[in-house]
């Protein structure tokens, strides 16, 4: 008994030793970045006997070690899924970063790295020999064939400031419908045929007040199932005759809609998924009848639900579920729209997007696979070099962090994390310097695009959605996240909120939204001073009141931001070439501060922070859609310079400069597998 | 061959509206019930001095609801709230102002037994109507639930009409859903979000003279916080708010123009709106526009799915009495095959008559009616017709 106790003791002694090696590593890649000591103490922790300090010390050396060596990360990460299945959450991380589903044997790649387009705006054949999209270079429709890669272009009518959405091929796989969003809120539903390149396009739905998205053609092509997303924020399922464009409403959801309708075979039923109420992420999936007669669930839980597609033959519907643990893919037997007996599991450990059910039962699918995280590097400004780092913030959601911002004061850091299986998509995180603690605040927002401190700590200004599917600015309440709408987007929208040094203000720039993301040459935004106590708003300057150095210019006023000593507002031109510029308030005079030759490589996605003595901006230099290669400091006097952060793969994204004019938080890596791939669906996998 | 057919009862959906209409599967609609309710909802027997039916309350006139301020029943007792429209409850998510039954069976026995409203029990109103307290809940539920409105001036506009509404209810239109935020709470077909919210209404003096929501959610952050009502038919249906104390359309846009009344837990969306007086009679004009047509009772027979037009295809099975059957059916032309009337208004004549006689060259199809749900289906080979 005694030399039990004794042993019992002995083992908690140990265990408490682990756990505290653990966190003199977490500490060494937190605050000093320094990975190469941090490694042989997560080492030894993994041996730990204590299963939860074993088990995440296993994940932070999949994380650390993913750059420098790729194969002993993923041996790290496996070694969780295969012995420490127990502990759930970590397991959980360990799967999202072994790329989602492993190319699993049979699974075939039909295309990769950057020939993959975005999957909303994707389509596929139902035979899987090709694929329609949106060019996001272009905004225009093309083809690719999965076979050859041979790429065509079929839209060639688009005019300045449409924009190709979402699309379907036709089952015949001779026609595609997409949407195209055009400017002052009007959009259509077109037609058009794939192999005809003569053919012109047939408009089936004109609207000014909702787009028609469609989602699954008909086999006789008569009907297009389709989802309205509507003014009011609300998302109708329907049908759309291709013949006069008539359309029935069948069923309205919240602004989040289905993630997909699927249509079945034989017209009768439509399969859609939608979340129980405004706040989750969890959805359930359903059945409609086409007449609108009758509805079952299908697939009802505390989990995620969304719809995969009818299987060939129609008598069953596939659909994606984390109910029985990881996300996974099930089929439900289905006679006459009602469940007939119990579903079986496909494919486990699916985290692709659903495209399409071929013809032939096989499923197509998008993955990706992120290996990016948040990282801080203080810099010289002056010289460039990097002084310390790159350290690594909240090292315990690893590439789940983005949008880093600093508080005023600098003894905080702030940034936006999401979380897959919380009620709420995202939670803000704020992180103390002093103490490394975190605190999370979750959102009450469905998306948050950019936000700012507010001086005293206690509230953040945000572009954002909220759980109504209402964009415009809000304020958010630091402890709670509670969220109060200050600036509602109606026909002009608000952008790029920010807070004044003092706390009294605000500053956005009010005007189209299509102007504000660039499409448009729409030159009516304005930049508005609002006063936060009496909510009244006073223009500072108007776009075309904003004159440059040769007079001709039309500025876009786009990730921008205001000088903390309130003089300046930098502002890009994104075409024909990038420039930055700061624009005089007083003067309304705009001077370029950089320039590139090729459109859109400044500041991507937020990517430009002012100092906090106003002396300068730094920016993020990219030279492609989706990585900024390089920082750079561009003071107001001087030349610009560019920094040392460490890192050679910055992601285009928001960064963030503390007060202390050092220190740099960002985010960066690379997406290490970019994919479409099929698996057949025939057989249900082993249990 | 000869088949009978179960005929489709649909309720004949107004433009504008969802066409699925949610009905439980513990109560499936049929026009016996439906017209039980409609009856039901007329008979002052179920109050307990014979004096005050639903209808009392619930005008169809006004869009089934109340030109008074608040409700009176028996022996004239005064409620504490005005008694709400009752279109498209069918779609509703919870039901009372204060949402406190959450689906339509359990609510409509809720006033039988109020004794603010017809002061009896549901035990003793069924028996006076001769009827169990089950077919009384499923009856009303049944009419209630078939109470739709819709095909206004708006969904006219929304189908693609662009001269269904006038210029000024137009711009009526964008200060609804811009300036006027009133589409943050008034949304979707039924024009509600089905939510909960504070406009301040229920504050007198600083305080809380209804704590609505509260009452049954016990929360702190409910109290005052009343059910978003549909805007369908709203021309019809004043006074407004829970309690009725707005006489018009033009008190309550001012009341939300100056951002509802002063409330610890007013709603974050309510706040100043600063229309112009062009703006507010935009607003009301477009307020106006949302009168259509409100039908109750309207129910449709249609065939299955498979056997109508462009739908049918040879070898299909159809349900009918006695189990399946199979039966050889070609494309029956573009029309509708059936019309029947509205039993509701005539079911003698109804059953009576032949319905139709369809013939495509290929095969005869001949029904005849037997009831209100039933018809039987003759179907014969003619010249080429072949079985599938």
């Amino acid at each position: 008994m005694a030399a039990a106790m004794a042993m019992a003791v002995a083992l908690a002694g140990a265990q408490a030793s682990d756990s505290r090696t653990l966190q003199q590593a977490i500490d060494l890649i937190e605050s000093k970045g320094d990975v190469r000591a941090a490694l042989p103490l997560l080492e030894a922790a993994a041996k730990s006997s204590d299963r939860a300090v074993a088990a995440r010390a296993l994940l932070y050396i999949g994380q650390v070690r993913a750059a420098s060596d790729p194969a002993g990360a993923r041996n790290a990460l496996e070694r969780i899924l295969a012995e420490f299945p127990d502990q759930k959450a970590v397991a959980e991380q360990a799967r999202v970063r072994l790329g989602n589903r492993a190319a699993a044997a049979g699974d075939q790649v039909l295309l990769s790295g950057d020939a993959v387009p975005e999957p909303a705006w994707t389509s596929v054949s139902p035979t899987g020999e090709f694929l329609a999209y949106t060019d996001l270079d272009t905004g225009v429709l093309a083809i690719r064939s999965f076979g050859t890669g041979a790429v065509r272009r079929i839209e060639k009518s688009v005019n300045e400031g449409d924009w190709v959405g979402e699309l379907a091929v036709s089952r015949d796989g001779r026609l595609v419908a997409y949407a195209v969003s055009m400017p002052k809120r009007q959009s259509e539903l077109r037609v058009m045929s794939i192999d005809d390149a003569s053919a012109s396009f047939r408009v089936l739905a004109r609207n000014s007040d909702a787009y028609v998205i469609p989602q699954e053609w008909s086999t006789d092509g008569t009907q297009i199932a389709v989802q309205i997303s509507r003014a009011d924020s609300t998302t109708q399922i329907g049908l759309i005759s291709t013949k006069d464009g008539s359309i029935r409403g069948l069923k309205t959801l919240g602004w989040r809609g289905s993630s997909t309708v699927a249509l079945s075979p034989d017209g009768k039923w439509l399969a859609y998924d939608a979340p129980g109420h405004e706040s989750t992420a969890e959805r359930d999936v359903f059945v409609l009848a086409a007449d609108g007669s009758r509805e079952v669930a299908v697939a009802r839980g505390p989990s995620r639900e969304t719809v995969a597609g009818w299987a060939p033959d129609g008598r069953s519907l596939l659909y994606l579920s984390d109910q029985k643990g990881p996300m996974a893919l099930w089929s439900q037997p289905l006679v006459n729209g009602q469940p007939a007996g119990a579903p079986t599991m496909v494919a486990p450990n699916f985290r692709g997007t659903p495209l399409r059910i071929t013809a032939s039962g096989e499923l197509v699918y998008y993955v990706v696979a992120q290996d990016q995280s948040l990282q801080v590097a203080a810099v010289d400004f002056q010289s460039g070099k990097r002084l310390t780092g790159p350290t690594f913030p909240a090292l315990d959601r690893w590439g789940a962090n983005r949008q880093p911002r600093w508080s005023r004061d600098g003894a905080s850091l702030a940034y936006v994390s999401s979380r897959p299986r919380a009620s709420t998509d995202r939670t803000m995180a704020i992180q103390s310097l002093d103490t490394g603690a975190v605190r999370e605040v979750p959102l009450q927002l469905a998306y948050i695009y950019t936000y700012d401190w507010s001086p005293d700590g206690t509230s953040f200004i945000a572009r954002a959605t909220d759980l109504k599917g209402r964009q415009g600015v809000f304020r958010i309440d630091a402890q709670s996240g509670a969220v109060q709408p200050v600036a509602l987007n109606g026909d002009v929208g608000h952008f790029h909120p920010e807070w004044s040094r003092d706390g009294m203000t605000i500053y956005y720039v009010k005007g189209k939204e299509e102007a504000a993301k660039g499409v448009s040459s729409d030159a009516g935004q304005s930049y508005i001073e609002r006063e936060m106590q009496s909510d009244e708003e006073r223009v500072l300057f108007r776009q075309h009141d904003v004159k440059t150095g040769d007079g001709t210019t039309l500025l876009q006023l786009r990730k921008e931001g205001i000088s903390p000593d309130g003089r300046y507002v930098a502002a890009f031109s994104v075409r024909p070439q990038s420039t930055l510029y700061v624009i005089e308030i007083a003067t309304r005079r705009a001077r370029a501060l950089l320039h590139r030759q090729r459109p859109g490589v400044i500041g991507r996605n937020g990517g430009v922070q002012w100092t906090a003595d106003s002396r300068g901006l730094v920016v993020n230099l990219g030279a492609d859609s989706g990585v900024a290669r390089e920082m750079w400091f561009v003071p107001l006097q001087g030349d610009a310079k560019r920094l040392d952060i460490g890192v050679d793969d910055l992601v285009a994204s928001a960064i963030a400069v503390h007060p202390d004019g050092q220190r740099i938080a960002f985010v960066a890596g690379q997406p290490t597998a970019i994919e479409i791939r099929q698996l057949a669906t025939s057989r249900p996998a082993a249990r | 061959m000869v088949v009978l057919i179960e005929l489709v009862l649909t309720l004949a959906i107004p433009l504008g509206l969802d066409l699925y209409l949610p009905v439980p599967e513990s109560n499936p609609l049929t026009a016996e019930k439906v017209a039980l309710g409609r009856q039901l909802f007329f008979d002052r027997r179920l109050s307990a001095d014979g004096s005050i039916s639903c209808a009392s309350c619930h005008n169809p006139g006004r869009a089934f609801a109340d030109a008074r301020p608040v409700a009176v029943g028996i022996f004239g007792r005064r409620g504490t709230r005005n008694a709400p429209s009752l279109v498209n409850r069918a779609w509703g998510r919870s039901f009372f102002w204060d949402g406190r039954t959450t689906t339509l069976e359990a609510q409509v026995l809720r006033p039988i037994e109020d004794p603010n409203e017809m002061g009896s029990s549901v035990a003793a109103g069924a028996r006076r109507v001769g009827r169990s307290p089950d077919e009384l809940r499923d009856a009303l539920a049944s009419y209630v639930r078939s109470i739709l409105a819709g095909n206004s001036a708006f969904d006219r506009y929304a189908a693609g009409d662009r001269r269904a509404l006038s210029p000024e209810a137009q711009a009526g239109l964008r200060v609804f859903r811009g300036k006027g935020n009133c589409s943050t709470c008034h949304i979707g077909p039924t024009l509600t979000d089905e939510a909960f919210h504070n406009t301040g209404v229920a504050v007198r003096d600083g305080r809380v003279i209804d704590v609505g929501r509260a009452a049954v959610t016990g929360r702190a952050a409910d109290r005052g916080a009343f059910k978003t009502p549909t805007l369908r038919e709203v021309a019809r249906t004043a006074p407004y708010m829970h309690d009725g104390s707005l006489a018009t359309l033009e008190d309550v846009i001012d009341f939300y123009d100056r951002g509802g009344r002063p409330s610890p837990a007013l709603d974050a969306d309510i706040r100043p709106l600063n229309l112009s007086a062009a703006e507010k009679r935009a607003l009301a004009a477009f307020l106006r526009a949302l009168s259509g047509d409100v039908r109750a009772g309207a129910i449709e027979r249609r065939l299955p799915a498979e056997l109508r037009p462009g739908r049918a295809s040879p070898g299909m099975r159809v349900a009918g009495r006695g189990g399946m059957d199979r039966i050889p059916v070609r494309r029956a032309g573009r029309r509708r095959l059936l019309r029947p009337p509205n039993p509701l208004e005539d079911p003698i004549r109804h059953v009576k008559q032949p319905l139709s006689r369809r013939t495509r060259g290929k095969a005869v199809l001949e029904f005849e009616p037997i009831d209100v749900r039933h018809i039987r289906a003759k179907f014969s080979a003619a010249r080429r017709s072949s079985p599938g």
